[in-house]
């Protein structure tokens, strides 16, 4: 670009623009002007010698008019040979009115075959005392323009080059002059870069032009002052706003939090307490009690709902709400939600039929996100359908996965669609009263699609149905994050209610750490009726207090707790060997479960709990197990969290952090049961699971796989001759681990019974 | 009537002499003398009696008076020529005179204020004689005195004086 002279001349800058615009300008007037010397010289050149020798042949023909007259060829001939001094001529001669030539002068270095080529002539008549008595004629080479420029050019190239400097530092004084008030402008400019003062001005120009600019600028420097001092005062008032907004916001998370713990907790006891009811009036056969509870029990769960509901919401819009992506089949997701909402459609003779495009493959984004945002849909076309159909279908749109839910329910007006996604919005108050529901689903569906990166699309007509699409990255942006922990909600001191207690050696001991007397007592209830002995604190440091005293089985910790919290004793327990021995179930209305496993919880449920999973949990350590378990797992904090797991459990573990230290330990050691992950440097799970399948099958030990990976068919399919059962890494706690092994190998040992 | 076409012949050479350079060794000597005469005469200027004529006397006897003669009528500049022969050096009222005799004192004798003096002879001019012709070979060529010619009034043009044979001064 900068290569041809105008992509030069383009790249100057002004100044050396302008001056060098003015110099060629100035070189070509020059140029110009000395052509037109040249042709000047030229001409007058031309001129004058015309004029000189038409005179000289006029003066020789004066002159030799009487040689001519008395014959006198030698005169004759000496008068025309005087033009000799003359170069131009080169022929004189005189013609005699008879035409013969009387007298002739040749200048010698003249060629006599090309004499009169290129020659003027010029004639004068040679008259004497009025009577004409010859001519002569003499012919002239002018001289050529070349000889003109090759005579002249020096003093020309002389002068243009004076004129050239002259010019040149003209211009540069002249540009000087010109620059100045822009020097001044741009100086100005610069210092306004500098300083950010807008208030300062450029003085007053004489320049008429350079006034216009310098007036303007400072107009514009007013205007900015004017809008700067404005967007300050706006900025101000923003960032006032903002700050205020920011404090409503969390306030009214804050309070949202709170208000959901405080719900939560006593709803945590109607729910628990309604269950034991129930079961407890199943087994005495009071039917019409029975229902009652059961009533409660329902009432309980929607409530329950309604608060998660708004727990969630409160958190999307605090941005607490974390995505936990990982790899998985979103095809087989798809089919889970629709045998998940075939209970519910049921209810109302709806049939639920699920379509999944061949192409969708796997994703890696939130699924529990996607599963729930799904079942939001998938219930919603179940309630408002009745007799019906509920159709969800995915497919592949590009780096997108859409999956629609139709149903051929009542269907939606525009306005109904327009107010969908608002929270507490339903199609009227009427719906409410006739389907049920807080409004809240959509609203949380719509902001977890936006979380995913993705949205929502709705279809629908009154009376023909419902169409949701929702649509999602396969690959969402983000990486799994450990989830923050929500506020902490502050209760009133307690003390240590630990009573007294009276140790049954045959029973396991359970150690009920919560400061909630209801959570406390309806765990003690099912606990007990687990075959448990139970015993309670209020707070952590009384908890820990307990857990040195008893070594109970099994320890249901609460987090949130005065003076010492869950946390707390976590870390504690994390630093006592004697007491990392013991398991340590968290129950939480917080869902931070990987910070608690990190922690070195066993296991987190998250209140309200069901008493199925309590007695799950007490079931599982109320018998202790036996056997040499290998791990192997090259990630040491997850080979830390999974070998406590099966400590707690009774097992005698041993980890190694990869396949060839795996087949090693195998060789010199027997193991009763192999844990192995698949991802691992080196000699990986499946070369691990291959050499161990070489093993005669009494001394081959039961391989359990546990992996991030997310498994080909083909993979799975080899595995499944090979292995017991393949665990996914993700949200896998360690009780969890070590209740699924203990199921899967063998039989609890009578003798083995905790003691 | 032969002499009279002798003379017209003559005079009709004479004047077709003056517009063709002068052959001297093709014309016979009087009449290449007269012709010489005649155009030496454009070249001086002569303050005359008259305007309108110039008064040519030629001396009776003169070899060439009858080539002279032939010049009657002829113009110099402005005015004829009026040729007449004169007895003796009685050139009164004569503006040029053309001697026979060309010794020291008829010179002399022709010599006047305004009066161009002309003969034959290398010594002519020696003597006082204004333009004297000398025969060169075949060439008749002419002599000027131009301290005679100044003493008479007379201005002989330059051109003239180049062209002659011996200029006395």
């Amino acid at each position: 670009m900068t290569s041809s002279p105008t992509g030069i001349i383009a790249s100057l800058p002004f100044r050396a623009k302008l001056t060098v615009l003015t110099g060629s300008s100035v070189a070509l007037a020059l140029l110009l002007a000395c052509f037109g010397l040249f042709g000047l010289q030229f001409q007058t050149d031309r001129t004058l010698a015309s004029q000189r020798h038409a005179q000289l042949a006029s003066v020789i023909a004066s002159n030799v008019g009487p040689a001519v007259l008395f014959g006198d060829h030698e005169v004759a001939f000496e008068t025309l040979a005087s033009a000799d001094a003359i170069k131009d001529v080169h022929v004189v001669e005189v013609v005699l009115n008879d035409g013969e030539v009387f007298s002739q002068y040749v200048r010698p270095e003249t060629d006599p075959a090309t004499q009169s080529v290129g020659k003027e002539l010029f004639q004068s008549e040679i008259v004497i005392d009025g009577e004409r008595v010859g001519s002569l004629r003499m012919q002239v080479a002018h001289r050529t323009i070349f000889d003109i420029i090759a005579e002249t050019w020096g003093a020309i190239l002389g002068l243009f080059l004076l004129c050239l400097a002259l010019a040149t530092l003209v211009s540069r004084v002249l540009n000087q002059m010109a620059f100045r008030p822009i020097e001044q402008l741009v100086e100005a400019m610069r210092s306004i870069e500098r300083s950010g003062n807008f208030a300062m001005r450029l003085p007053p120009e004489h320049d008429r032009d350079f006034a216009v600019i310098s007036t303007s600028f400072n107009s514009m420097l007013s205007v900015i002052e004017r809008s700067s001092e404005a967007l300050k005062k706006n900025a101000n008032d923003l960032r006032e706003a903002r700050d205020e907004a920011e404090q409503a916001s969390t306030a009214k998370s804050q309070f949202l939090a709170n208000m959901s713990h405080e719900l939560r907790t006593p709803l945590n006891a109607i729910l628990g307490y309604a269950e034991v009811l129930r079961d407890e009036l199943g087994r005495n056969g009071s039917e019409q009690s029975l229902e009652d509870v059961q009533w409660i029990h329902t009432s309980a769960q929607q409530l329950l709902e309604l608060i998660n509901g708004i727990l969630d919401l409160s958190k999307i819009e605090a941005g607490k709400m974390e995505l936990d992506c990982h790899d998985f089949k979103i095809g087989d997701l798809v089919g889970e939600v629709g045998k998940m909402l075939e209970p519910l459609a049921a209810q109302k003779d709806n049939r639920v039929s699920v379509h999944v495009a061949k192409d969708l493959g796997r994703a890696r984004t939130d699924s529990v996100k996607v599963r729930q945002a799904l079942l939001n849909l998938g219930s919603n076309a179940c309630k408002f359908t009745e007799a019906g159909q509920i159709i969800i279908a995915a497919r592949r749109a590009g780096q997108d996965a859409a999956i629609t839910v139709s149903d051929t329910g009542i269907g939606m007006s525009e306005e109904t669609i327009a107010r969908l996604f608002e929270p507490f919005s339903q199609a009227d108050t009427s719906t409410t009263r006739r389907f049920g529901g807080t409004g809240l689903g959509l609203a949380i569906t719509q902001r977890f699609a936006e979380i995913l990166g993705g949205r929502i699309e709705v279809d629908s007509k009154v009376g023909i149905g419902s169409s949701f699409t929702l649509i999602i990255p396969l690959y969402a942006e983000g990486s799994e994050g450990r989830p923050e922990g929500s506020a902490l909600m502050g209760t009133p001191s307690s003390t240590t209610l630990a009573g007294r207690l009276v140790r049954d050696s045959r029973q396991p001991l359970a150690l009920v750490i919560d400061d909630e007397p209801s959570a406390t007592q309806l765990i003690t209830r099912i606990a007990e009726q687990a075959g448990y002995q139970v015993l309670a604190a209020e707070d952590g440091a009384s908890g820990l207090s307990l857990m040195r005293q008893h070594e109970p089985s099994l320890v249901l910790l609460d987090l949130s707790m005065p003076h010492c919290d869950g946390w707390e004793v976590l870390a504690a327990v994390e630093k006592d060997d004697a007491l990392s021995k013991i398991p340590v179930v968290v129950v939480s209305v917080s869902d931070e479960e990987r910070r608690t496993y990190d922690a070195g919880a066993s296991d987190h449920l998250t209140k309200p709990i069901s008493s199925q999973q309590i007695k799950e949990v007490l079931d599982q350590y109320a018998q202790r197990r036996s056997g040499r378990v290998l791990l192997v797992e090259n990630d040491p904090a997850t080979a830390a969290l999974y070998s406590r797991g099966l400590q707690q459990m009774g097992y005698d573990v041993s980890v190694v952090y990869n396949g060839e230290a795996a087949i090693g330990l195998l060789q010199s050691d027997e193991f009763e049961i192999v844990v192995t992950d698949l991802d691992m440097e080196g000699t990986c799970g499946f070369e691990l699971i291959e050499n161990i399948s070489q093993i005669p099958r009494d001394a081959r030990p039961s391989v359990f796989v546990v992996t991030g990976l997310s498994l080909e068919d083909a993979q799975s399919d080899r595995l499944e001759d090979q292995v017991v059962r393949v665990f996914a890494k993700n949200g896998l706690s360690p009780r969890r681990l070590a209740m699924e092994i203990a199921d899967r190998s063998m039989p609890a040992h009578p003798s083995q019974k905790v003691a | 009537m032969k002499r009279n076409l002798a003379a017209l012949a003559l005079a009709a050479f004479a004047v077709s002499g003056l517009s063709s350079p002068v052959q001297a060794q093709s014309r016979s000597a009087d009449q290449l003398e007269a012709a010489i005469v005649f155009k030496i005469l454009k070249f001086v200027t002569l303050t005359t009696r008259s305007e309108e004529s110039l008064s040519f006397c030629v001396e009776r006897g003169a070899k060439s008076a009858p080539a002279l003669l032939s010049l009657q009528g002829q113009r110099v500049r402005e005015q004829r020529l009026a040729v007449r022969l004169v007895n003796g050096q009685n050139f009164r009222g004569c503006d040029v005179a053309y001697l026979r005799d060309t010794s020291a004192a008829a010179i002399e004798k022709a010599r006047a204020k305004g009066r161009l003096v002309i003969g034959r002879g290398t010594r002519f001019i020696d003597a006082n004689g204004t333009i004297g012709l000398v025969q060169t070979g075949g060439q008749i060529r002419f002599e000027v005195n131009l301290d005679e010619a100044e003493r008479a009034g007379l201005k002989i043009s330059s051109r003239l004086v180049r062209l002659a044979a011996r200029v006395e001064r």
